[in-house]
Parts: structure tokens; C-alpha cells; sequence
């Protein structure tokens, strides 16, 4: 009997979610001990999984199937191919380092890593499940932790945040359900009122190639998950509540957000909302790319006049995540490939920026940029790693953030040249705002504000490096050797484009 | 200037042309056309003397205008901060000096275009985020509010006025079943 590695990397989380709870909370080192140890559990659990994923296969791997409630032919099943190992790989890494960057948050600890170890529960379990119903049951255990770690633990305004968040995805995810649930009974109708296989994603997939699905619902439901993943995503104009979460979440919550749970939306995007509505993928696919183009521009001019440090980094957010959208939408296998090294690249840079981000608040407790200046000469290491960080966002060749980008860039230039255009604009904006922002923060003389703090402006410490240190790895590797990825895309790239009804070779 | 003659000339034959001739060889092969002549009373040649001719005329004015004594030479002009003040307000000078002051107006050009102009573009975009889409979204939230808290108004507790909003349905459903039921 084999493994059930899958089960296995998804409920670590929660056994150790028990096992805290077990622990009184005045051991707060052996919470959190225990915490970093369910985490890198999970971790090296995912990388064993990378390590057995067979390269360039389109096909589903480690598939676990029970039937759950057979009366609607709702299973439990789970399954990974290249795309989902990936996002796998990258959650577990980000959350183990959450967590070993949450020594700054001094009262209800465990409250805080049960939250972060539930939350890694719905996150794995979006990317691996195959079946509809059970990823929206994954997808709204993501909702709770979150908005507990952003309510309780967050910033001045973290009610507010928190509400919006909650509020604004609930509504899409509602969407969602009512999508699914239309899905299942036209895949019940067309089976002659049998439902098995209603909510199952390979076999609704092959439904949908054969073109069964009527039009009409294929407009409404396509426009309903797309409404649930824009927000998630965020597009614009459904990304106002990022700003805010981002801005009041606390450090390792931002970190999470940004680099995990903004790509749940798009994996929804890629593996359900296009294969399983084609005829409406493509209908809307050019307002989906003006949308995009616009987040990418609009998101990166906004971001320059931001006065809160963390606020610049929400609205690149926006910006880096319109290029994933315009990857998917121009059905391009090269630029989806570039579309899913973004998510990682998204993840591990942004990850970054705003791990350092709360290095300086944990010394200064103010995010504003013009009280800020001069740190290059008082926290060294740190503006040396944050400028790292900077040119690695900014698109600089050689990191990781470039392939991803000029992989969608060639990849829509061959759809039309026009978008490409629109969208490099933005590499300049990029330089614009991050550079100047790591300008006035970094160099020029120590700022009245920071020289008021005296020693209490220590720089990076171990723990804080070693944080950031796989980051680091990963930008530089994946930079270097991004066929490391896009192999292990290949496969899926074809199966989207095949199920977009899109002639593969694009 | 010398080592420019040194590794130049001659033009077609010289150290920089044998150096770069493998680069243009794909194109003169792609494009049919043969390398064109060193055109030495053409535009080649006139390129060549037209700028050095204005590099020594500038020298030479630079020199009469602000230059330094050297005795050596001894041509009775001595260094003077003054001058660069008389040159300034020279009539026909004066925009000339302006103009290289300010290096022919560029940065200012694109302080203007790009920080000036750049900055309140990305201002207004920033206000339309935050008032015009935040406000949108706030404003659904505000109106659910309002409407919840109109609504509770209802809840009165008195038993009159849920008899009466019993007796009120009953009527409402009644003069809807005899329109529908007429039809």
C-alpha cells in the first residue's frame, strides 16, 4: 500500500494545529518550537513530493480517492501534477519561514501559530484538490485563520482590514459555490440525473472538452469563479482590499498573504475557471488582458506616490500579480509557463520585501517613508539584503523576477505586440518607485526620526537572515536555471491549452 | 585626436577597419550592397573637419573668454572669476552661457514631464483608488448598514403592529390572487 504522501503533507499542519492546542501557553518557546517543527515537517514532506513528481507528464500523480458523500458523487480526492507540486513547494517553505519570523509577536502565541498551522492546511489542500467541492471547502478554511491573524494580530487599523478582506472575498467565494453547484447538476443533467463524477475535476474537464457545457452557463459560472479569483488575485478593480490587509497584517501575515494566498486565485484561474468554460475563457479573454495590463501599469504608478513603506510594497503587489493574469489569458504556453514562475518568483520576492519591511518596524514601529533615511549607514546588512530585494523585484536579468516577466512579455507579444508594449512600460515604472523608495529610506544622512532611537536600531539579526536566506537561494537559482520550473510545467501548460481549445505551439 | 589618425587611417584599409570588418560582414552579405567608399569631399571627410574645425573654434573661444595666463605663451590674459560675470551679461553671450549653464534646459525637461507631470498622474490615481473604488466598495457596505439599521425599526414588539402586519399581508395576497386569478 502506498504512501498517501498527499494526505500526509495536508493534515501535518493540522496534527500539529492538536498537538499546540495540547500545550499550555505560558511555553511559549516550546509553542513555537513546536510550531518551526510541524512546519519543516510539512516542508520536507513537499520536498520529497517534488522530488518524486515525473518531469513533463500533463497527467495527475499521487492520486488519493474515497468517496465522501456519494449521494452527490462528492469524493475526496487529491492528486498533483507540475503546477501543483510547485505551489505545494512554495507554501510549505513560506509558511515554516512565517513562523520562524514571528518572534516579534509577544501575546497569544498559540492562538497565533494553531492560526498560521490551519491556514497551511486550507492552502495545501486548494492546490491538490481534485474535486470541486472539496477545493471550496479548502478554500474557505484559508478565510478564517486569516482573518484572525490580521484581526487580533495586526496593526492600527487591523479591524477595519480584516473585515474588508474577509467581507469583499466571502462575497466571490459565495459566487464561487453557486458556480459549482450550477456546474455539478448541468454535469448531472447531461448524465442522465446520475451523480457520479458531478464534482470531479478530471472528469467535469472531459465534459467540457467534448463542449457539453451550454454557453449560457458557461458565461455565468465562468463569470462568477472569475469574480471569486480576481478578488483573490487581486485584478484591478477588485484589489482595494489588498492595500489594506497587507498594510495591517502583522509581518509574518503579510508574508503569507502575498506570497501564498494571492495565488490561490490564480491557480483557481488556471485549473478550473479555463478548462472548464472555454467557449467563455475566450469570449472574455480580451477585456480579462485590458484588466490586466491596467493592474500592471496602474498598480505600479500608485505605487510610487505611496508615503507607507509597506503600502508601496501592497500596490507592487497588484502590479507583479497582473503580469500571472495576462500570462494565463493570452493562451500562450510560454507565457503561462512565465505566468507560473511569476506566482513563485511573486512569492519568494515579495515574501522577502516584506519580511525586511518588518525588520525596520520591529525597530522603529513606523512604516512612513519620509521620517525614514540613512539606514544604509546604520543597518548595513539589512539595506544590503533589501536592496537585493529591490533590483530582484524591479525585473533585474539574471534574478528571477526577469524570466518570469519576459517570458509573458514574449509569450503575448506573439498574440499582439500591442500588450507587450504596454506592459514593459512597467519595468520602467518599477525601477521608479522601488528605486527611489530604497533611495530615500537607505542613503543620504540618518533621518532625526531614526537618530532618536539610538541603539534600538540594531541590524538584521541570525534568525532574520536565515529567514530570508532561502529566498534568496531560490531568486537566484531560479533566475539562473529557470528551466529547473518550466520543466516540470510543460506538461501542464499543454493540458491548460489543450482544454482552452487553443492549437498547442503557441 | 593622433591615436584616432594612428589606428583610422587609412579609412578603408587601417587597425580599425581590419578590427571591425568581420561585424559588418553578415550584412553586406544579407543585404546585396557592397561597402561604400570613403568619401573623403563628401560627407566623410566633411564630418571629420566640420567637427574638429568646431572643437579647435571652441577651444579658442573658451580660452579668449575665460582663459588663464599662461606665460609661456604670453598672451596677455589672466585668469579673472569676473569674467565669467561679464561674459553672462554680454548681450549676445549671455543666452549662449545660460543655455550650457543649464545644460540646454534637459534635466529641467524631464523634471517636468516625469516628476512634476509623473507625480500628480500618479496622485490622481492614488485619489481615484482611494475615493472612487474604495469609496464604491465602502459605499455598498455604508448602504447595508443604513438599510439594517432601518430595517430593525421594524422589530417594534408590540403585538398590535405585527396583527397588523399580518392583516396587511393577507389583503396584499388577496388582491394579488384575484389579479392573477382574473387573468
Amino acid at each position: 500500500m502506498t504512501l498517501p504522501i498527499l494526505s500526509l503533507i495536508t493534515f501535518t499542519p493540522l496534527v500539529g494545529a492538536l498537538a499546540l492546542a495540547a500545550i499550555p501557553s505560558f511555553h511559549e518557546e516550546l509553542i513555537r518550537r513546536t510550531a518551526l517543527g510541524f512546519a519543516l515537517l510539512a516542508w520536507g514532506l513537499s520536498l520529497l513530493l517534488l522530488a518524486g513528481v515525473a518531469f513533463g507528464s500533463g497527467g495527475f500523480q499521487y492520486m488519493e480517492t474515497l468517496d465522501w458523500i456519494p449521494v452527490f458523487g462528492i469524493q475526496y480526492k487529491l492528486g498533483v501534477d507540475g503546477l501543483s507540486v510547485l505551489m505545494v513547494v512554495l507554501t510549505t517553505t513560506l509558511t515554516w519561514i512565517s513562523i520562524l519570523a514571528s518572534g516579534p509577536i509577544k501575546d497569544r502565541v498559540k492562538g497565533y501559530m494553531i492560526s498560521f498551522l490551519v491556514l497551511e492546511v486550507g492552502m495545501i489542500g486548494v492546490f491538490i484538490a481534485l474535486d470541486f467541492f472539496l477545493f471550496y471547502i479548502f478554500w474557505e478554511i484559508v478565510l478564517v485563520p486569516m482573518y484572525l491573524i490580521i484581526g487580533i494580530w495586526g496593526g492600527a487599523n487591523r479591524i477595519y482590514a480584516t473585515m474588508k478582506f474577509v467581507l469583499y472575498t466571502l462575497v466571490g467565494s459565495l459566487l464561487m459555490l453557486v458556480a459549482i453547484l450550477a456546474t455539478a447538476f448541468a454535469f448531472q443533467a447531461g448524465h442522465g440525473g446520475s451523480w457520479a463524477g458531478a464534482f470531479d475535476y478530471q472528469q467535469l474537464q472531459a465534459w467540457a472538452a467534448g463542449g457539453h457545457f451550454a454557453n449560457d452557463l458557461q458565461i455565468l459560472a465562468f463569470l462568477a469563479l472569475f469574480l471569486a479569483f480576481a478578488i483573490k488575485v487581486p485584478m484591478f478593480p477588485f484589489h482595494t482590499w489588498l492595500p489594506d490587509a497587507h498594510t495591517e497584517a502583522p509581518t509574518a501575515g503579510s508574508v503569507i498573504l502575498a506570497g501564498v494566498l494571492l495565488k490561490l486565485g490564480a491557480y483557481g484561474l488556471i485549473r478550473f475557471a479555463v478548462p472548464l468554460y472555454p467557449f467563455a475563457a475566450h469570449t472574455f479573454a480580451w477585456p480579462i488582458i485590458a484588466l490586466s495590463v491596467v493592474a500592471i501599469v496602474y498598480g505600479a504608478i500608485v505605487s510610487i506616490v505611496q508615503p507607507d513603506l509597506k503600502r508601496l510594497v501592497a500596490y507592487s503587489s497588484v502590479s507583479h500579480m497582473g503580469f500571472v493574469t495576462l500570462g494565463i489569458f493570452v493562451f500562450s504556453a510560454t507565457a503561462l509557463q512565465g505566468a507560473v514562475l511569476q506566482m513563485i518568483n511573486h512569492g519568494l520576492i515579495t515574501g522577502g520585501l516584506f519580511l525586511l519591511v518588518g525588520v525596520v518596524y520591529e525597530r522603529t514601529h513606523d512604516r512612513t517613508i519620509a521620517k525614514m533615511g540613512g539606514l544604509a549607514a546604520a543597518m548595513p546588512i539589512w539595506s544590503t539584503v533589501f536592496g537585493f530585494f529591490i533590483l530582484a523585484s524591479a525585473g533585474l536579468p539574471g534574478l528571477s523576477g526577469f524570466v518570469g516577466e519576459f517570458l509573458v512579455f514574449v509569450g503575448s507579444f506573439g498574440i499582439a505586440p500591442i500588450i507587450s508594449v504596454a506592459s514593459i512600460v512597467v519595468m520602467v515604472l518599477a525601477a521608479m518607485y522601488l528605486l527611489w523608495m530604497f533611495q530615500r529610506i537607505a542613503f543620504g544622512g540618518l533621518s532625526d526620526f531614526l537618530r532618536g532611537l539610538g541603539g534600538h536600531l540594531t541590524d538584521i539579526s541570525g534568525t532574520e537572515l536565515a529567514t530570508l536566506a532561502p529566498l534568496a537561494i531560490g531568486i537566484v537559482v531560479l533566475g539562473l536555471f529557470p528551466s529547473l520550473v518550466l520543466d516540470l510545467l510543460r506538461g501542464p501548460a499543454q493540458s491548460f491549452l489543450a482544454a482552452a481549445g487553443v492549437a498547442v505551439g503557441g | 585626436v593622433f591615436l584616432g589618425l594612428l589606428i583610422g587611417y587609412p579609412p578603408e584599409t587601417g587597425l580599425l577597419h581590419q578590427w571591425l570588418a568581420p561585424v559588418f560582414e553578415a550584412t553586406i552579405a544579407a543585404s546585396g550592397r557592397a561597402e561604400a567608399a570613403y568619401n573623403f569631399f563628401g560627407v566623410d571627410g566633411g564630418l571629420a573637419i566640420a567637427t574638429t574645425l568646431l572643437v579647435v573654434v571652441a577651444i579658442l573661444v573658451a580660452w579668449r573668454l575665460f582663459g588663464a595666463d599662461m606665460p609661456a605663451i604670453d598672451l596677455h590674459v589672466e585668469p579673472r572669476p569676473d569674467r565669467v560675470r561679464e561674459v553672462s551679461s554680454r548681450r549676445g553671450l549671455a543666452f549662449l552661457y545660460r543655455g550650457s549653464s543649464a545644460k540646454w534646459w534637459f534635466d529641467d525637461l524631464n523634471n517636468l514631464f516625469f516628476v512634476v507631470w509623473g507625480g500628480r498622474l500618479a496622485g490622481a490615481f492614488w485619489w481615484f483608488d482611494r475615493v472612487v473604488i474604495d469609496g464604491t466598495v465602502n459605499g455598498i457596505g455604508t448602504v447595508t448598514t443604513r438599510a439594517g439599521l432601518g430595517l430593525r425599526r421594524v422589530q417594534t414588539g408590540h403585538v398590535q403592529n405585527y396583527a397588523l402586519g399580518i392583516a396587511l399581508g393577507l389583503i396584499a395576497m388577496a388582491v394579488g390572487y384575484f389579479l392573477i386569478a382574473v387573468r
